[in-house]
């Protein structure tokens, strides 16, 4: 048995994925607790899970799109955020005394906190946001990022010299994707695809099922939790775009129904679905490209049409399209017209379905969570075979996960 | 508005609002309130590959030395974010 302290980020879609690594964790007979805010954490992880207060610290709506969109996610969200649960996180490793810590790809005191304390860390990389280095392209956007890393690792007060990028732990990455919908198949071994992580989520309503009729085939339009007054636009013209084709379809669409008190007979408005329940019924997936949600249609088979809004969305819209599985679409301009043709387009291609048919396989193949706890136990049995020696002696002896970063050279335990 | 003479300037402006609302798939409306100081993501909503559509653009209407591509990759993040209209035109300018 080992024990894992999970780092997340206070965000829904964050911390879901890394609940069904805990539950599987947990199955196995580790040890599991999280560090972060009993507020947002205890309703999203159940009563029962192990919580190490950090505080709480709203995460702030993230406004814009693009690069403006990229700036403020750093510079308002990961930097504060970072530095203010690395206390928290710091006496969380003390009292927990976790064998190994959970990062997410974003929650940088995790790292910071594992290194101090001569621990290994492992990084989850649930978003897909520096998974595939869309910005490579731009070298000083790149360095930018860097900078503010390093930064923080300095501010904390570890040595410059040993600086590791928290995006890419040298011990091990675990990414909730897979080759075929990434469609790049050139990481390194460190990086280890399980593709995602499903899990029940907790306190969903439940669903009219028999409003679905049989003869009709279902559109779910869905735009993520996070987006803000861009996507009361979205909604008009998606309820405009599914009410042209209510010969055919039924249309789910999960916004505030409040604001769309009247919709016609054929399309349903409202707050929140059980979305893995009402995914075997559903044709399509209108949705901004979230992982999750693209995971749960892709692990179902059902294609999708992405309107990307911002951060690694654009990414995940390319993966789908790219693999076949659905189209992308442009969020602010696409008209009622261009996105019911978009959606059409899907439901009378079968290749979609095929591809994302595929996708699902490849998932299934990738194992998931339970892979995740295979790699894991590895990692630990690797690193408990060469206990206290220095990861200079752990590199020399084992090729698997490796750890080529020079950096860690005079990392020790401490326990 | 840039360092062309107005005429040269204003020329190109034209062709690069024109390309813009191409890309965007815009009306004459919108593509009316194109100005220079415009910024592409900020005010026009510009999205990576409409960017990268009109790079393509550029490079088949003014030749292979206009490499919009390679001028974003020398520009930071500030200098994304408030990449306008009359960024473009200076830079096809000078380089063409």
């Amino acid at each position: 048995m080992s024990r894992y302290l999970i780092v997340s980020l206070p965000l829904a879609g964050h911390v879901y994925p890394a609940l069904g690594l805990a539950r599987e964790l947990a199955a196995a007979g580790h040890d599991v607790a999280w560090a972060g805010s009993e507020l947002v954490l205890r309703p999203l992880v159940g009563a029962d899970a192990t919580i190490f207060q950090t505080g709480s610290r709203l995460a702030r709506e993230q406004g814009g799109a693009g690069m403006a969109a990229i700036k403020t996610l750093w510079t308002r969200f990961i930097v504060p955020y970072g530095k203010f649960i690395l206390p928290g996180v710091d006496k969380a490793v003390r009292d927990y005394q976790p064998d190994v810590v959970l990062v997410d790809q974003h929650a940088v005191a995790g790292a910071i906190v594992a290194h101090r304390h001569g621990l290994p860390w492992v990084t989850l990389a649930v978003s897909a946001m520096e998974l595939t280095q869309p910005y490579r392209a731009l070298p000083k956007v790149t360095d930018w990022m860097t900078d503010i890393l390093r930064t923080m690792w300095t501010n904390a007060g570890l040595p410059d010299d040993e600086f590791l990028d928290v995006r890419d732990s040298p011990y091990l990455t675990l990414a909730y994707t897979t080759e075929e919908l990434a469609g790049q198949k050139d990481f390194p071994d460190r990086v280890q695809l399980v593709g995602p992580m499903l899990t029940a989520r907790p306190g969903l309503p439940d669903f009219p099922f028999d409003w679905l009729d049989p003869e009709r085939q279902h559109v779910l339009v869905t735009m993520g939790t996070l987006a803000d007054g861009l996507a009361y636009d979205f909604y008009v013209r998606a309820i405009e775009a599914m009410t042209a084709l209510a010969d055919r379809v039924q249309a789910i669409i999960v916004a505030p129904p409040d604001e769309f008190p009247t919709p016609p007979d054929h399309i349903m408005i409202t707050n929140r679905v059980p979305l893995l329940r009402l995914m075997p019924h559903l044709d399509v997936v209108v949705g901004h490209g979230g992982i999750n949600t693209v995971s749960e249609a892709l692990s179902t088979g059902v294609p999708m049409v992405v309107a990307p809004i911002r951060h690694d969305q654009p990414v995940v819209a390319g993966w789908v399209a790219d693999a076949g599985a659905g189209t992308r679409v442009k969020f602010r301009r696409v008209t009622p017209t261009q996105l019911a043709t978009a959606v059409t387009d899907v439901l009378d291609d079968p290749s979609c379905r095929a591809n994302a048919n595929r996708i699902a396989e490849s998932f299934r193949a990738a194992g998931g969570a339970s892979e995740a706890v295979r790699l894991l136990e590895r990692l630990q049995q690797t690193m408990s075979a060469v206990v206290p020696a220095s990861a200079d002696a752990l590199a020399s002896t084992t090729s698997s996960p490796p750890l080529a970063n020079a950096g860690l050279t005079g990392n020790r335990r401490i326990r | 508005m840039t360092g062309e003479t107005a005429t040269g300037g204003s020329e190109l402006f034209a062709a690069i609002a024109g390309i813009l609302r191409d890309v965007t798939g815009s009306d004459k409306d919108w593509a009316a309130r194109i100005a220079p100081e415009s910024a592409l993501e900020g005010d026009l909503g510009l999205e990576s590959m409409e960017l990268a559509e009109v790079g393509e653009r550029l490079s088949a209407l003014y030749g292979a030395r206009v490499d919009l591509a390679a001028h974003v990759a020398e520009l930071d993040i500030d200098q994304l974010i408030d990449l306008t209209v009359a960024d473009l035109v200076d830079y096809v300018a000078a380089v063409r």
